[in-house]
């Protein structure tokens, strides 16, 4: 075996070079600062409770914080980051069971996720923010993912493509079964017609 | 047209978010000049997309940029360490939370977070990344996990096994037994027999492949000793060097290896055909989303964590490139740089416990459609102390077994090797060896025999073989050591048409004595093994 030469030094010289750190630290802190109120509410909207959103929130910054090196085009840092908080909260909700993988769009009842309102909720509350949320949180988990994405961080097809990993055609069917859901679960709380 | 002759929802739809070709569009226009239906349709998708757009946006816990660093700091997320389905877990997580955020604010000695563009008073709105007096101290809720009590817990030194029951005609359940408790785990209904097998450093999780059935691929695992949970991890062309799974030492994340397949799309487990036979490392991030191909040059096997590595954050990953002169190299799951330089001539390293040395292979490889072996002169090293000071590398390491010599290249074509938790033994087993015996009776070295040695005892020679009696057909599927155990599965043929091959495990002990048996005998033969020790 031909080893000529000291291929691995010491560990106790392994350590993250300083101007590389930095620069790692002023890139995350620049990327926190854009991001975490939408992802926060991106969050917020996908499980409708605000601590389990802190948490999702929280994860998707540590593990965007892991993987700053795999960011290399910074045009899509915001499809980036998304996905990572995509997966983070679908994680968390598939924990408690009650949801389905990403672009699964086979029929299936309708779940009630655990940090929605109950009836007596519903029946006392009539302020337009709960009602607009609750029909949201009606809908299925990759339903609501897209509408959230499209409708409210205002993302094309592609953007939700690369987000949720389907292809633009695929996008459309699902956007266009969600707001067809979304318009059936309004329009039951008297919002649209 | 496509729609024409029904009503264009999906048109609608991707006109909101300008999706449509000029060409949709225009047909879209033009159906909608004449359906009244498909216009209300349009009006109540508007109006839909308005009141979406006009949720009120909410503040982030003022803590979230506290809760961010610590988890940085600590290597912790928040999720799976401490938030369960179990009520209590969750409520004194969440008293937690609060304390160790009240605390990380007040040692950091600032005011809490305050997004952006958001009124606060806080002279210092963004994430800082400022010394902290420890990481205890500014640690994320996560930071102090408490930890939920295990369905199966291994502690140090107790055996843990894999246990395959079912007849010919019956599905075959899996299960996990603690030997020294008898405590059990069902994990359900697999399709082959378990051939490898290993438990987080912490305990909290067991990984293992499975056989897939009579397709001559394997099935990677992970089981949550928390809560039961089995994930799927993937499945990879069965081949010499590909059932090693490597936990890091914080449990936090798991690298294995996958030889792509293509079994068809009712299997499971199907490969672009492109990419069949390509070898690449996929790592997983315990409890988190699906794993990610962390390769892709198609020879890259994963080889082991370097368990200690003071002053840097994370663990680095030792992945090893079969080539004619194979080399490793250093990758990070931890979003951390590390400046080494690739080890030549180094394949497979499996460091010891106290990351002071490594068993590797050294050789010239061939591949055969995703199946590297070793072709001339392979051969298991030690390597030299990588604390030691001195002008030679520890790669430039020292034969294993000390009276083994490859006549004309010919030596190991694979093996398998592993440490005992002391860094001072190990064993050898599954050598194949593609030369002349060198022993006068004709069976050294025995492809069905397990070596032991240590460091300090002179490694390996025709004498360290263990007291196995095997009978004819029967082999080694795997070996675990504890610092006064071996524990060796031994796998079984068919006893008869139709009926499924069986395996027992035997434990030796440092003592000496008569070795103690786990399985065999039962009807229908169960499959016992692979076994794991607490570490």
């Amino acid at each position: 075996m031909e080893l000529a030469r000291w291929s691995v030094p010491r560990p106790a010289v392994m350590s993250i070079p300083q101007d590389r750190s930095d620069a790692r630290q002023t890139e995350f802190e620049r990327l926190f600062d854009e991001y975490n109120v939408r992802i926060f509410n991106y969050a917020l909207k996908m499980v409708g409770d605000h601590d389990r959103a802190a948490d999702i929130a929280q994860d998707t910054f540590i593990k965007a914080y892991r993987k700053l090196d795999t960011l290399t085009d910074a045009t899509s840092t915001r499809s980036w980051i998304y996905r990572i908080a995509t997966n983070t909260a679908i994680d968390e909700m598939r924990r408690r069971r009650n949801v389905v993988r990403i672009g699964d769009d086979e029929d299936r009842p309708v779940e009630q996720p655990d940090g929605g309102p109950g009836p007596e909720t519903q029946v006392l509350s009539g302020l337009l923010d709960e009602r607009i949320n609750r029909a949201l949180l009606r809908l299925k988990p990759n339903h609501r993912q897209c509408l959230v994405l499209s409708d409210v961080e205002d993302m094309n097809s592609q953007q939700i493509g690369e987000v949720m990993a389907m292809s633009t055609g695929a996008v459309r069917v699902l956007l266009c079964r969600a707001r067809g859901e979304m318009r059936r679960l309004l329009a039951a709380e008297g919002l649209v017609r | 047209m496509t729609f024409r002759g029904r009503h264009p929802d999906e048109l609608i739809s991707a006109s909101l978010t300008n999706d449509l070709t000029p060409a949709e569009g225009a047909e879209l226009d033009a159906h909608l000049a004449r359906c009244e239906t498909c216009r209300a349709t349009l009006a109540a998708f508007k109006a839909e997309r308005r009141i979406l757009s006009g949720m009120p946006v909410s503040d982030p816990p003022r803590d979230l940029s506290a809760r961010v660093r610590g988890g940085i700091d600590s290597g912790r997320l928040a999720g799976p360490w401490w938030r369960g389905p179990r009520g209590l877990v969750a409520l004194v997580a969440s008293a937690s939370t609060v304390a160790a955020a009240v605390l990380a604010i007040s040692v950091l000695g600032k005011l809490p977070f305050s997004p952006v563009g958001q009124q606060s008073g806080s002279p210092e709105a963004t994430l800082s990344f400022a010394p902290s007096s420890s990481p205890s101290e500014t640690s994320a809720p996560s930071a102090n996990p408490t930890t939920p009590p295990l369905l199966v817990s291994v502690e140090p030194g107790e055996l843990g096994y894999l246990s395959l029951n079912g007849g010919s005609l019956e599905p075959s359940r899996l299960s996990f037994v603690n030997d020294a408790t008898g405590a059990s785990l069902e994990l359900g209904v697999v399709s082959g027999q378990p051939v490898a097998a290993s438990l987080s450093p912490d305990g909290t999780w067991l990984a293992y492949i499975t056989q897939k059935g009579q397709t001559g691929a394997n099935e990677v695992w992970a089981l949550s000793l928390a809560d039961g949970e089995v994930t799927h991890l993937g499945c990879s062309l069965a081949a010499p060097f590909t059932d090693r799974i490597a936990w890091s030492p914080d449990s936090l994340f798991l690298a294995f290896t996958v030889v792509a397949v293509d079994l068809g799309p009712s299997a499971g487990c199907q490969a672009p055909s492109s990419a069949v036979g390509s070898v690449d490392v996929w790592s997983w991030e315990a409890g988190q989303s699906a794993p990610e191909q962390l390769t892709d040059t198609g020879d890259a096997y994963v080889a082991s964590f370097w368990p200690t590595v003071s002053g840097t954050p994370g663990f680095p990953l030792y992945i090893s490139h079969a080539a004619s002169e194979p080399w490793s190299e250093f990758v990070s799951l931890y979003g951390v740089f590390y400046d080494q330089e690739p080890a030549r001539g180094v394949f497979l390293p499996l460091m010891s416990p106290d990351g002071n040395r490594a068993l590797f292979w050294s050789g010239t490889m061939a591949s055969n459609g995703g199946t590297w072996l070793f072709s001339r002169g392979g051969m298991p090293h030690l390597s030299g102390g990588f604390w030691s000071t001195g002008p030679a590398s520890p790669w430039i390491g020292t034969p294993l077994f000390t009276d083994l010599v490859p006549v004309g290249g010919e030596a190991f074509a694979s093996g398998d090797f592993a440490w005992a938790p002391d860094s001072d033994q190990f064993a050898f087993w599954d050598g194949a060896w593609t030369g002349a015996r060198q022993s006068a009776n004709g069976t050294y070295p025995d492809q069905r025999a397990v070596y032991g040695s240590s460091v300090t005892g002179g490694l390996l020679s025709q004498g360290s073989r263990t007291g196995l009696d095997l009978v004819d057909g029967a082999w080694i599927v795997d070996v675990a050591i504890s610092s006064s155990n071996l524990a060796i599965t031994i796998g079984l043929p068919s006893a008869g048409i139709g009926d499924p091959p069986s395996a027992y495990v035997q434990i030796f002990r440092d003592e000496g004595g008569d070795p103690r048996t786990i399985g065999g005998g039962a009807e229908p033969p169960p499959w016992q093994g692979p076994a794991v020790y607490g570490r």
